[in-house]
């Protein structure tokens, strides 16, 4: 009877997720499924079909060769680029040498040097201010140092390496302060990190061509990170810091790729689901039932606006490789 | 083909990798090596050697994202389908660019091998659901190979897109209903 009751209070797609949980498990069969459903085996049926005939596809496999081959050559890469992807950190210093000497004197450059110069007798706090977290006397010094490096910052790449590298102290600083429990600071941090993504995002909508591509392939890589990191951290964290943490999620998924995706990719009218795309509104999931309000539009709305970037592109499209990693020219099919 | 690290669990080998160690690497790379074959053949490969190119590319560029960023902590799954997925948009892109310079040449020039190849797999039965898929728009045909060719639950597709179980849920169910209609 109560079971009764909750699957009549149930959306259409999680009645399908139901089903096709206990169908993959082999508890129930498409049948069964319907008779818990009936006032819904006509949209259900087919669809539960269909699932069966692509799960009765064959598997498609890697060649065994291919198996052997690519370990050894994945392996043999690995061990030419180790020398230099772990010497990351020996790089980033050398990098950043390299930019401060890059002096062009503008206006605002040489303003900055002159503060600089006069806080020199004063650099031991600036420096302790470097580790600074939110609560601290010195955490404001330290974005204000972030602020002047900005100032610094030779193009749109180096400002935004900065960004990221802000975004990076952020959410370390997240996570110290919601390991101590500390929840007002932790989510100070969360806002601050949510700053400099939209600083980042705005950054990369700013540029144009190549450069908005590159851009965003090296945001991306690191929003790929810090989108692990923050999933992670929602689910262990006590309710009161969620909201926080899911605000720095939607904040991570800010940065849009330039271009939607070719012609080829779907259809252009899948960009917007069909009228027929969608559970009747009376389907709609409930509030105790159904995803949450950002979890999933209905089919008839598209994408909610906090759930992620435009359909066409999906989230995972803001976290792309890093432009270090390889253009994607050099990977296109072979012949 | 035993390493040291078959039976070692995947947190242990994440964590070897952090350190920089390659061997733990190659056992990831191991066991998600079907898993993300898979992944991108029914995304865009048009024959094995494609997807076995473009499968070796996913697992480079993680170990630099890794090695680069150093993540305290990162589910590795997770990490490798993003790259994929990006992989896959690049490619479309450059290929999108590449067509509109070459539209003619590749008209006047079919390639045999694809062809043949399309025609095994045909037979093989994998095919038809492959150029369905690719259908369907990208965010539905990450879905469906990680729900239905995966065999991924709910809750790792959702971790996969960055997404809630919730919205995967709406998802599929609407990745369904247009695979229904392609595939009759």
């Amino acid at each position: 009877m109560n079971n009764k009751n909750v699957y009549r209070e149930m959306s259409l797609e999680d009645m399908l997720a139901y089903c096709l949980d206990l169908i993959g498990q082999g508890e129930l069969n498409i049948q069964d499924c319907l008779e818990r459903f009936p006032l819904h085996q006509d949209e259900l049926e087919p669809l539960l079909k269909k699932y069966v005939f692509i799960h009765s596809k064959p598997t498609v496999s890697p060649r065994s060769e291919f198996r052997k081959r690519g370990y050894k050559q994945l392996l043999d890469q690995l061990v030419t680029s180790q020398s230099v992807t772990f010497q990351q950190p020996i790089r980033n210093i050398q990098y950043k040498l390299i930019q401060k000497l890059r002096w062009r004197f503008s206006m605002l450059q040489i303003i900055i040097i002159t503060v600089l110069a006069l806080s020199a007798a004063t650099g031991g706090v600036v420096y302790a201010s470097d580790t600074a977290e939110p609560g601290d006397l010195l955490y404001g010094l330290d974005q204000a140092v972030e602020q002047v490096r900005l100032g610094l910052a030779p193009n749109a790449e180096a400002a935004a390496e900065i960004h990221l590298e802000s975004a990076n102290e952020r959410l370390e600083e997240a996570q110290g302060r919601l390991d101590a429990s500390d929840f007002e600071n932790a989510e100070t941090a969360l806002d601050s990190y949510g700053d400099e993504i939209s600083s980042l995002a705005q950054l990369v909508g700013g540029s144009d061509g190549a450069d908005q591509e590159a851009l965003t392939e090296l945001v991306n890589a690191a929003l790929a990170i810090h989108q692990d990191v923050l999933t992670g951290l929602l689910a262990i964290v006590p309710e009161q810091a969620q909201e926080s943490i899911q605000g720095a999620i939607n904040a991570s998924n800010l940065i849009d790729v330039p271009a939607g995706p070719p012609d080829d990719a779907g259809p252009p009218d899948d960009a917007g689901p069909p009228d027929d795309a969608g559970p009747p509104d009376d389907a709609g999931p409930p509030d105790d039932a159904g995803p949450p309000d950002d979890a999933g539009p209905p089919d008839d709305a598209g994408p909610p606006d906090d759930a992620g970037p435009p359909d066409d592109i999906g989230p995972p499209d803001d976290i792309g490789p890093p432009d270090d990693a390889g253009p994607p020219d050099d990977i296109g099919p072979p012949g | 083909m035993s390493s040291k690290y078959t039976k070692v669990s995947e947190e242990k080998l994440i964590k070897e990798v952090l350190q920089g160690d390659i061997q733990a690497y190659g056992e990831l790379y191991k066991r998600y090596l079907d898993e993300i074959y898979r992944y991108v053949y029914y995304r865009v490969a048009n024959n094995h050697l494609e997807a076995e190119d473009l499968t070796q590319v996913v697992f480079i560029r993680s170990w630099e994202v890794i090695s680069k960023n150093r993540p305290k902590k990162y589910n590795f799954r997770s990490l490798v389908y993003k790259i994929a997925h990006n992989l896959i948009v690049d490619r479309w892109r450059t290929q999108r660019q590449e067509l509109s310079l070459e539209k003619e040449k590749v008209e006047s020039l079919p390639n045999l091998t694809p062809m043949l190849e399309q025609l095994i797999l045909s037979k093989e039965g994998s095919h038809d659901l492959a150029v369905a898929i690719r259908e369907l728009e990208p965010r539905l045909q990450h879905v469906i190979i990680c729900r239905f060719v995966n065999g991924l639950s709910h809750a790792e597709t959702a971790q996969t897109l960055g997404l809630t179980e919730g919205h995967v849920r709406v998802l599929q169910y609407r990745a369904l209903k247009k695979i229904r209609v392609l595939i009759k």
